[in-house]
């Protein structure tokens, strides 16, 4: 008995030990440390249900700071260094779907997905808000999620883009996409406001009503001048000669925010009937070019001002695989302060809607999943190609690293048999291709949300990991922020 | 009957409460705590033992049987088969779907049970712990119309005679030789339902005979009257039960707003945590 008590201790000992615990479950990376995490609460309901619940992050510009918006409606600042929280606020049913910092660190913007799609305005020392807008003034009031139906708050207007420029002044895109009953068809109104530091209107797009299709993502340079953005999906009933089409970029002037220019992408026949994009719309620092990519695996980039093609990339436009049309999305595109272009593209697929009797493709496309850097002019610089389903990019201001993450799954079963998550960080500064300027990555046990954020210093990197069910039923991870610290780049 | 320990106004404001909580309740942790306030209730009046188990028994058999059978016959959607009670099969050309056992049914029916549970629970300990005189008292000392008060006293004091007369109409059956599906189902079905005439002859009897008594009497509902005995309601009880009271109509208005809310009628955005809260505790 004696023995068996000294032995579960020894046991006891040995395995309860932090360091052993670290050694098991925090992988350990040689040029990423896992920093700290935050928990975000219980969103197990929601995975259960199949849902990969949304976070935000964002560093202050002065790097002392980090905000986090949850889909549980929580805003929750904290010391970027410590990981200590300094404050956190509620919005009561709605998510929070943005954040930014202004210039000086001393206030924050988040906007909410709600019933009311408010943009507020809090102190970064206090939280105590300065002022909010709604957009419902222009998106319609939102209608009530019924209990437990966990898609319901994306019917509720929101706030899919929040940009602070360098002077301050706030570039916000409201969607509301709803059921309308009382018209009987499904309507979809977006609008873009230009907000004062003391939040008042600048101008909006389109200047009198919102425009009846999904603006999905817009992007500004940070000084403001110009405005990019996608129209894609429209109501389900629009007014003959409606001035606005799907599949088309608008440029506005970001002083006036009067159009400057449009161009209208071409389907990419037979395959595709339609253009869609997701959040893959960037504007040159420099004002000489926008790009965009798209579901059918063009990347475009696009004279500003003209809106004239540059150059049309076919990254992962179908081909032929036993027969099949195989493709793959471009999926996100970021421009880094150097001026470099990144697309990403998604998974193999076959095009939506075709009409083909298969529904996984016969091979992989060679260009899927992969991560591609582009000069201004469209020459391919650098490319990494993993198995992995990368979502998403984050830089910092000098263009020092780019981290990108592994993300959520698909919602089918099967196709949640490659379990690998986590974090990749590229060295941008290192010459030699992707895998040479692979810097690290971090596995993590779970999904991470596509929105991720660098700490302008390039010192941190925070991500979102979000549960999952495995196909055993069982849930998987936990929702929370890893904040991962990059070790000195010279070194590496 | 036992001495009392709280008034019977304070008895019937706490059930009317405790029943208003139940309706206005959804969650199941929330009504779980109500089930065990109002059962708390049921314990401080001191029923015998062996009422109480049989209380408890009662309940907990009625509970069975709506989780069971809404776990079963649950018909809204998203539903989420547990397991497969009958599979599917044919019958010739006729395709039948099984049965089988729902999660969310279940969920709903521990919910119905709960405030089942909740209600019974303070009713019971509402009627244990007072008699009809002081209940009576009660009712018009709220102010609850006398003719109301009146015919409310009349049907709990006649319902242990009713209970003794089913009794009485059963014990004959079995005297004549009579013994449940022991004739088979349909003959059990229709020799119960032969009970139910004689008793229900016998209430419209009693009844014609009480109201005979009472016009020869000359019963008057509206006639003024004086009290021979008064009921004394310490102020901190009626602190006390006026919390309780403010509390229960607080979040029946609550979810009343959330209802309106929730289906597009009215709706303050300031109110949006109250809504949060209904959304998630209640």
């Amino acid at each position: 008995m004696k023995r068996l008590i000294l032995f579960l201790l020894a046991i006891f000992l040995l395995f309860s030990h932090p360091q052993y615990l670290n050694a098991t479950t925090i992988p350990i990376t040689p040029a990423l440390q896992l920093k700290y995490r935050i928990k975000l609460g219980d969103v197990s309901f929601y995975a259960r249900a199949g849902h990969f619940t949304d976070a935000f992050m964002r560093f202050s510009p002065n790097g002392k700071l980090l905000a986090i918006g949850t889909f549980l409606g929580k805003i929750i600042l904290v010391n970027a260094k410590t990981g200590a929280i300094l404050w956190e606020h509620r919005v009561y049913e709605g998510m929070v779907k943005k954040i930014d910092f202004s210039p000086d660190s001393q206030t924050i913007y988040y906007g909410e997905q709600s019933p009311d799609g408010f943009i507020y305005a809090a102190n970064t020392e206090t939280g105590h808000i300065k002022w909010r807008f709604s957009m419902t003034k222009d998106l319609k009031l939102g209608i009530p999620a019924p209990k437990g139906d966990i898609y319901g708050i994306y019917r509720e207007p929101g706030c899919y883009r929040l940009k602070v420029l360098k002077n301050g002044n706030i570039l916000v895109l409201g969607i509301h996409s709803w059921p309308d009953h009382k018209l009987g068809y499904w309507r979809r109104l977006s609008m873009i406001w230009l907000l004062s530091p003391d939040g008042h209107v600048i101008w909006k797009w389109p200047k009198r009503k919102p425009i009846e299709l999904s603006l999905y993502y817009a992007d500004a340079d940070p000084n403001g001048n110009y405005v990019a953005t996608v129209a894609i999906l429209p109501s389900d009933k629009l007014p003959a000669n409606y001035p606005y089409t799907p599949g088309t970029v608008y440029v506005l002037d970001g002083k006036t925010g009067k159009e400057i220019a449009h161009y209208k992408m071409k389907p990419l026949k037979p395959y595709y009937n339609s253009v869609s994009i997701w959040e893959s719309v960037a504007v040159d620092p420099l004002d000489k070019f926008v790009v965009v990519g798209t579901s059918d695996g063009r990347g475009f980039i696009f004279d500003l001002k003209t809106l004239k093609p540059i150059k049309i990339l076919h990254l992962a436009t179908p081909i032929i695989i036993g027969g099949i049309p195989v493709a793959a999305t471009a999926t996100y595109v970021e421009v880094d302060s150097k001026r470099t272009i990144f697309f990403q593209t998604s998974s193999s697929s076959i095009p939506y809607g075709l009409p083909v009797q298969a529904n996984q493709p016969a091979g992989p496309h060679p260009n899927a999943q992969t991560i591609f850097a582009v000069s201004p002019n469209g020459k391919i610089l650098w490319r990494f190609h993993a198995p992995f389903k990368f979502q998403g990019f984050a830089s910092d201001i000098h263009s020092r690293i780019l981290a990108t993450v592994a993300g959520a799954a698909s919602r089918m079963v099967s196709e949640r048999r490659t379990k690998q998550f986590g974090i990749f960080v590229f060295n941008l500064e290192k010459k030699g291709g992707g895998l040479e300027k692979l810097l690290g990555y971090f596995p993590t046990i779970a999904p991470l949300f596509f929105h991720l954020a660098v700490s302008p210093d390039a010192k941190l990197i925070a991500a979102c990991e979000t549960p999952y069910i495995n196909e055993k039923g069982r849930l998987v991870g936990t929702y929370q922020v890893d904040v991962l610290a990059i070790k000195d780049l010279s070194k590496n | 009957m036992k001495e009392q320990l709280f008034d019977p106004r304070t008895k019937l404001i706490a059930t009317f409460s405790i029943s208003l909580l139940a309706i206005s309740f959804d969650h199941p942790i929330t009504l779980t705590i109500l089930v065990c306030l109002s059962l708390l209730a049921l314990v401080i009046t001191k029923p015998p033992i062996k009422q109480l188990k049989m209380i408890l028994l009662f309940v907990l058999l009625t509970c069975w049987g709506v989780i069971i059978s809404q776990g079963i016959f649950y018909q809204a959607f998203p539903r989420t088969i547990l397991f497969v009670i009958i599979p599917p099969f044919n019958i010739g050309h006729i395709h039948l779907g099984g049965l089988y056992m729902y999660v969310q049914g279940l969920f709903y029916g521990l919910i119905q049970s709960l405030r089942f549970a909740a209600c019974l629970f303070a009713g019971v300990a509402l009627c244990m712990s007072t008699s009809s005189d002081d209940l009576f008292l009660g009712l018009t000392s709220l102010h609850i119309p006398y003719a109301i008060s009146f015919l409310a006293i009349v049907a709990v004091r006649f319902l242990p005679i009713f209970a003794e007369e089913f009794e009485n109409v059963r014990a004959s059956m079995r005297l004549k030789g009579y013994r449940p599906f022991k004739k088979g189902f349909i003959s059990t079905i229709k020799s119960e339902l032969y009970t139910v005439v004689p008793v229900l002859a016998g209430a419209i009897r009693r009844s014609r005979e009480v109201a005979d008594a009472l016009l020869s009497r000359g019963f008057d509902p509206l006639a003024p009257r004086t009290r021979y005995r008064t009921l004394f309601w310490p102020i901190w009880e009626r602190c006390m039960i006026f919390i309780f009271f403010l509390t229960a109509i607080s979040i029946a208005t609550t979810k009343i707003l959330f209802w309106l809310y929730e289906n597009q009628i009215f709706y303050l955005s300031f109110l949006r945590p109250l809504y949060g809260i209904v959304r998630f505790y209640m």
